[in-house]
């Protein structure tokens, strides 16, 4: 009976079905989608109305020309590393919440895939929210970055690929500690902020400070948006070692995670784990 | 010419899990042969759903083996998953997804060919298709309990695993349960390794008992051998003569 039944499922159709349950759970749910634009677009409005401040008083200033547009890109790139992480932390609290990760790990689903489901998650909740947080940025505070988009985009997935390590490493720590570190998962992120130098270039962080910066991808991420804005290159050097970094930390974040469930495994967390 | 060995649904063997100086399961063996149904009983913290996890591949034993179908849980996990599933009290379903929505993501997870065929058909076998649009947060507990076992059936499974299958039932729908579980053995021959403490569950549905205390295997024999062994009209009874007598 069952040989008539069952196909051995594909790696794509159990990947496949995790992002359709996201999706269900989307589509009659709009607050939740809104939710995806909201953060990114109130941030942006701040920034951009600073920027419109700022922008009169630095427009004849040499390098300060590129402030606003600095800024304004510096929110949405930002904005990627914290949907990114968010992208996986909050797919993996979803299913703590619903009690539901026992059935997914006595599922054929295997760790990999359900790791790659939230990574495509955390990228459409990049599209949709900082798509919008974008479109705003270019309609209401004249931001223009269509020529430098090849090399933003490097940076942008450079961001993403980190917020995908650090979300791993968080979800890794829910599921050995509990609902109870859900606030670490919320604030590990904003940790790393004043290192990465979204808004200012690392120089003017002290200098031992400078040097825990750099071993972030995020500080080379952003030096490589300053350069593509105030200089119009392409940073290779500066993007190469920030992707380096990132094969890295997603390498330890993804050893963390699995190293985590079977600490689950071995304590007995896995099937009880929930509100 | 002599015929292949049917291979065991489940063979457990020296079965041990620890945490720290506390054992929960110690040293036990059994076999849950093809199509047999097996019970396995004991009060609270007798060790079931610790063996019941352990058999699930979602807690790892301290020591001992665990073959299902004819292979090692241990080295092919992912070849035994999709021919087994399980029921739990431990686990739910997204909350606010349809009970369609549901099935048809682990139809998706369990590779289920035909899926909308094969929800159609448990939805009808299990009385549910008044409430198939319905977010599963809005079913009554005994409503949850059948889609949880529509779950646990989707992929036709060779092996079932089933903790409390019916604790939250009114007797009417857990009689309709236990049912379309003697339905689904006869049709399919799968296996059933089943955790209650509903004793009259557990006479109609098993042909063989496994009685676990601290973590040990105190007796075992089908229903019919618990009851004359012990010279009990039911197996409550058989239950308690073996429960206190630990405790004495």
């Amino acid at each position: 009976m069952s040989g008539s039944l069952i196909t051995r499922g594909s790696s794509a159709r159990r990947i496949g079905a995790l992002l359709a349950r996201h999706y269900f759970l989307l589509r009659k749910s709009w607050p939740r989608l809104l939710s995806f634009a909201y953060y990114p677009v109130m941030q942006l409005l701040v920034w951009g109305f600073v920027t419109q401040y700022l922008g009169p008083q630095s427009a004849s200033q040499g390098v300060l020309q590129a402030v606003p547009g600095i800024l304004l890109t510096g929110v949405l790139l930002w904005d990627v590393l914290v949907r990114g992480e968010l992208g996986l932390f909050l797919s993996f609290l979803e299913e703590m919440y619903s009690r539901n990760l026992g059935n997914l790990f006595v599922s054929p689903l295997r760790l990999h895939e359900f790791v790659i489901a939230q990574m495509l998650m955390s990228i459409v909740r990049v599209v949709v929210g900082s798509g919008v947080a974008l479109l705003v940025a270019v309609t209401f505070f004249d931001l223009k970055i269509a020529q430098q988009a090849l090399a933003l985009s490097l940076c942008l997935g450079c961001l993403l690929m980190f917020g995908w390590a650090i979300g791993m490493i968080a979800n890794g720590l829910v599921l050995r500690f509990g609902l109870g570190a859900e606030e670490i998962g919320w604030a590990v992120v904003f940790l790393i902020g004043p290192l990465s130098g979204a808004y200012y270039p690392l120089s003017v962080l002290p200098e031992f400070l400078q040097a825990v910066a750099y071993a972030l991808p995020t500080a080379w991420a952003f030096d490589a948006m300053r350069a593509a804005l105030i200089d119009g290159q392409i940073a290779g050097r500066a993007l190469g070692i920030s992707l380096a970094l990132d094969v890295i930390y997603l390498a330890i974040g993804a050893a963390l995670f699995a190293w985590f469930v079977e600490a689950g495994r071995e304590r007995g967390l896995l099937l009880q784990m929930g509100e | 010419m002599p015929s292949m060995p049917i291979a065991p649904a489940i063979g457990v063997n020296a079965l041990t899990k620890s945490y720290g100086k506390v054992d929960a399961v110690r040293g036990i063996s059994f076999r849950v042969e093809a199509g047999q149904t097996v019970g396995l009983l004991g009060g609270n913290g007798a060790g079931k759903t610790t063996t019941l996890s352990m058999l699930l591949g979602v807690l790892k034993p301290t020591s001992g083996t665990i073959e299902m179908l004819g292979m090692s849980l241990a080295k092919q996990r992912y070849d035994i998953l999709p021919r087994i599933n399980f029921t739990s009290p431990y686990v739910d379903l997204p909350k606010r997804l349809s009970v369609v929505e549901n099935l048809r993501v682990f139809a998706g997870l369990y590779g289920v060919s035909d899926a909308r065929q094969r929800i159609s058909a448990l939805l009808s076998e299990l009385d549910l298709e008044a409430v198939a649009d319905r977010p599963y947060a809005n079913l009554s507990a005994g409503q949850r309990t059948r889609v949880s076992l529509a779950k646990s059936l989707l992929n036709s499974p060779e092996l079932l695993l089933l903790d409390e299958p019916t604790a939250s039932l009114d007797p009417d729908v857990g009689d309709r349960m236990r049912s379309l579980l003697e339905r689904y053995r006869a049709q399919s021959g799968c296996a059933m390794l089943l955790a209650s403490h509903n004793m009259a569950e557990v006479e109609r549905l098993c042909d063989l008992v496994i009685m676990l205390r601290q973590g040990e295997i105190v007796d075992s024999g089908s229903p019919a051998q618990l009851l004359a062994k012990y010279g009990r009209h039911t197996l409550d009874d058989v239950f308690l003569d073996i429960s206190r007598q630990g405790a004495q």
